[in-house]
């Protein structure tokens, strides 16, 4: 078991890095506040688990991280189908209510809000692993290396699936963009 | 064909800190978790102690029915009205 010192040092180690990553999966603060402490709860449970010699500390912190935003962005879109026929119009107004998503990210400025809201509407629409294989590389700037580690994959096999994300973002905003 | 320029656009944005309150949060969870796996210790002797009165009493009462088995209900009404408790129609 981990004990406080160590503990709070993996956390300043890693906070930026956890923080950051559930920022890009969920676009607002609030979430990725909930992320990151589920995240580090999960580093303490877990650290017996952590073999140093298949991968560094900062590969298992990525993987731990992207599982959880991945696991969140699905619950949360599995509560919003349930909720949809409850809350398709407001109760007291009567009028539909917008599903637009919540873009909150503070580490975008003001006058790239809306053009950085746009990538990640697309860029959330694309399957799990092309949507991370982006983020990592454009994003977190990682290595073709970096990523075949966190993703456990091969590297070939990365770069084959940065192309076919990179083909459907430019199908998918081709798309948005003839509207 | 391939729109890198937009995706470049994924560059304007700034890593942020983590909020500085994130920690105490953790470790306010983390000692919920702790408090709700551990029950006190008052709790785990009382149910060791219950357990074991159960398992005593359970014990006890099948060792008594063991030693004093009564003819069954169903035998004493078939007995006491001369029935036949067996499939066959005659009585040989």
């Amino acid at each position: 078991m981990l004990d406080t010192i160590q503990f709070e040092e993996i956390y300043h180690n890693h906070k930026v890095l956890v923080y950051n990553l559930a920022l890009s999966y969920v676009h607002n603060q609030e979430d990725a506040q909930d992320i990151a402490q589920e995240v580090f709860v999960k580093i303490y449970q877990r650290y017996q688990s952590y073999d140093a010699e298949k991968s560094s500390l900062k590969t298992w912190i990525y993987q731990i991280t992207i599982n959880h935003c991945l696991d969140f962005v699905k619950s949360k879109k599995s509560v919003k189908r349930f909720g949809f026929l409850t809350s398709l119009f407001n109760s007291e107004t009567h009028e539909p209510i917008s599903e637009a998503s919540h873009f909150d990210h503070p580490g975008v400025a003001l006058e790239d809000k809306e053009e950085v809201g746009r990538l990640f509407a697309i860029i959330d629409t694309l399957p799990d692993n092309q949507r991370t294989v982006l983020i990592l590389t454009k994003i977190e700037d990682h290595s073709v290396k970096e990523v075949a580690d966190i993703m456990d994959l091969t590297p070939k096999a990365v770069e084959s699936l940065v192309q076919r994300a990179k083909q459907n973002f430019s199908k998918k905003i081709g798309r948005t963009e003839g509207f | 064909m391939m729109n890198h320029d937009e995706l470049d656009g994924l560059k304007k944005i700034n890593r942020v800190d983590a909020p500085p309150f994130l920690l105490t949060r953790i470790q306010g969870r983390l000692e919920s978790l702790n408090q709700s796996v551990e029950a006190p210790i008052q709790w785990r002797w009382s149910f060791a102690a219950a357990a074991m009165l159960i398992l005593t009493l359970n014990t006890g009462i099948l060792l008594t029915k063991m030693n004093n088995q009564p003819e069954s209900s169903i035998s004493e009404v078939v007995s006491s009205m001369q029935l036949s408790n067996q499939n066959s129609f005659y009585n040989e």
